[in-house]
């Protein structure tokens, strides 16, 4: 943890095998033929992880079952600058991959450059030390220049937001030096925009040749609660980028659907996934559990459905 | 500051004030145009409902930060009320730097919160955002000029150093709460509410260490008067007649002391 950013910089620079350039090359050509996406992933250096489950304390013995988690998302913020936190997670996952998931980045905020490349800066720290396949944060801003409003908020789908996030999505991967994944959130509120979320996350993604973490429930609930299809925004997307998925269950208050991750994961999300999984060979899966987490036959439940979809696949 | 930046800082701040919501609610043509951004495409769509919305439909992300933030304050409203679900999520903006506009939200919330005077609460949450004050600035950048930070030990070995210590670090935290109690019950899961007249002073000491002086109602004469955050040698200014009271309570050893029952993170 203790080596000098510019010499950490460096030293990923070297690590050609992480640099991920080469699979955009490739990716027009092979995009529609799973056998060529899994070389193009595995040229990519991005392994295929199964399934996995974000890090909660309260699920306690189920972590340990390695057939069902393969794999830990860990929440970025919590281990920024914790070396000592960051060992205690490294001895609980048993030497299974650690993924940070970021919920701070705020990649969409314009201005405060200088805390933000700090925080870039802890992070690459952090991926280095557990040696993450890869990293993600979310697609929005959760803070302006002055405050921090503990949200994840939706940018206003224009060229120059989408300008500027690309131009951050490449500083990101030139100072971590890992694949980066960028996550769709759930949004409840829109703006008048030059793209759809689709096109927004498209431009973005092959711009700043980056990955995606599509999370398949806030995809269902905002095609629900804004009125568009969720197919059709799979059309969209660059499916060759997406690395890993995001399964949950939520809740409908009021004629509006939450992404609680409180619920058993939904059929219709169940459906999506299938879907994707037959046209896309995902290297991950991941299980997001917040609350009631003392119902451990529903997580077990989720989670091996997860790995048997993907069996399929 | 270009068009969407502008976008931003109004979206932050429709999110830290519920009453510019609800006169975006009513009228956001007029809200608009007092911002500047009547007819911006990008704002067309936005509502105050959806705002608050999205805030609830992330309360994972905003516990997290209220209990990193704020855990003394978290602790003590996961003691009482399902937090995930109160309107509370929404209220506190916990990330914002107004901390007096925190303050009030949390105390006008109290009551529904388990405590029904919101003593315990604001108390909390100024202990708490203390802390984090203490602990993102430099060493010694809390006192005056030339003078050093004197611990308690100084304050009971030192008639002169005590008030010196006294005005140049304290601030005043709460008239109505036994803070050393109050952390303790809240660290045992035991809280219950049960103000009484105390007068308890934070002050920070050498080595980013914290500590709390209390008095009793020997020095109730400037409950009454105390405000929250008040620094001691303002107070001192403000109250020349009840303002020795409290020194008074302190060297008579009265006052109840507490070293280091929060240690600052130096990390």
């Amino acid at each position: 943890m203790s080596v000098p950013p510019s010499q950490r910089v460096r030293k990923f620079s070297r690590n050609a095998h992480w640099c991920h350039n080469h699979w955009h090359q490739w990716a027009p050509s092979f995009c529609d033929q799973r056998n060529e996406e899994l070389l193009m992933s595995r040229d990519a250096g991005i392994p295929k992880l199964g399934v996995g489950i974000g890090y909660r304390e309260e699920l306690g013995e189920l972590i340990d079952d390695s057939s069902l988690v393969q794999w830990i998302e860990v929440i970025t913020e919590q281990y920024l600058g914790r070396p000592e936190k960051i060992q205690d997670l490294i001895k609980i996952t048993k030497g299974r991959p650690i993924v940070p998931h970021g919920i701070e980045m705020s990649i969409g905020t314009f201005g405060n450059d200088d805390q933000w490349l700090a925080y870039v800066e802890d992070l690459a720290e952090l991926v280095e030390y557990v040696n993450a396949p890869w990293f993600s944060d979310h697609l929005c801003f959760t803070r302006t220049s002055s405050v921090e409003l503990a949200a994840l908020i939706p940018l206003p789908r224009s060229r120059e937001a989408a300008d500027h996030v690309i131009g951050r999505a490449r500083k990101v991967q030139e100072i971590v030096g890992r694949p980066f994944l960028l996550e769709n959130i759930a949004f409840h509120f829109d703006w008048g925009s030059d793209y759809s979320e689709a096109e927004f996350l498209q431009r973005i993604t092959e711009e700043a040749d980056c990955h995606i973490l599509l999370d398949l429930t806030n995809l269902e609930y905002n095609a629900r609660n804004h009125g568009f299809s969720a197919e059709e925004y799979l059309d969209v997307i660059p499916l060759e980028r997406v690395v890993q998925v995001h399964l949950a269950g939520g809740v409908e208050g009021n004629g509006v659907w939450y992404d609680t991750h409180s619920q058993k994961v939904s059929d219709r999300v169940w459906q999506l996934f299938r879907e994707l999984t037959r046209k896309r060979n995902l290297p991950a899966a991941m299980l997001e559990r917040d609350m009631r987490l003392d119902e451990v036959d529903e997580i077990v439940g989720d989670l091996a459905m997860a790995q048997e979809i993907l069996s399929e696949a | 500051m270009n068009m969407d930046a502008r976008i931003q800082e109004f979206v932050a701040d429709l999110l830290l004030s519920r009453n510019l919501r609800e006169s975006f609610e009513k009228d956001p043509q007029r809200v608009l145009l007092q911002r500047g951004l009547e007819g911006s495409s990008a704002t067309h769509k936005l509502s105050a409902a959806g705002l608050e919305r999205a805030a609830r439909s992330t309360i994972r992300k905003r516990m997290e930060r209220l209990e990193k933030n704020l855990p003394l304050f978290f602790r003590a409203l996961k003691a009482k009320v399902n937090i995930s679900s109160h309107p509370i999520i929404l209220d506190i903006p916990f990330g914002a730097i107004d901390i007096n506009h925190i303050v009030t939200e949390v105390a006008k919330r109290s009551p529904s919160l388990g405590d029904a005077c919101g003593y315990c609460l604001t108390t909390l949450m100024q202990y708490d955002l203390i802390r984090a004050s203490l602990s993102e600035a430099a060493p010694g950048t809390l006192e005056s000029s030339g003078e050093r930070t004197r611990g308690l030990t100084d304050l009971a070995n030192s008639p002169e150093g005590r008030e010196i210590m006294i005005s140049t670090n304290a601030r005043v935290l709460s008239a109505r709460v036994d803070l050393n109690s109050l952390i303790a019950q809240i660290q045992e899961g035991s809280w219950k509410c049960s103000p009484r007249d105390v007068l308890a002073i934070v002050i920070r000491s050498q080595g980013g260490h914290m500590e709390i002086i209390q008095t009793g109602p020997q020095a109730s004469a400037c409950v009454g008067a105390l405000r929250s955050w008040t620094p001691i040698k303002e107070f001192y200014k403000l109250h020349p007649q009840t303002g020795p009271a409290v020194v008074q309570a302190l060297s008579t050893k009265q006052a109840l002391v507490s070293r280091d029952p929060g240690r600052v993170s130096s990390c």
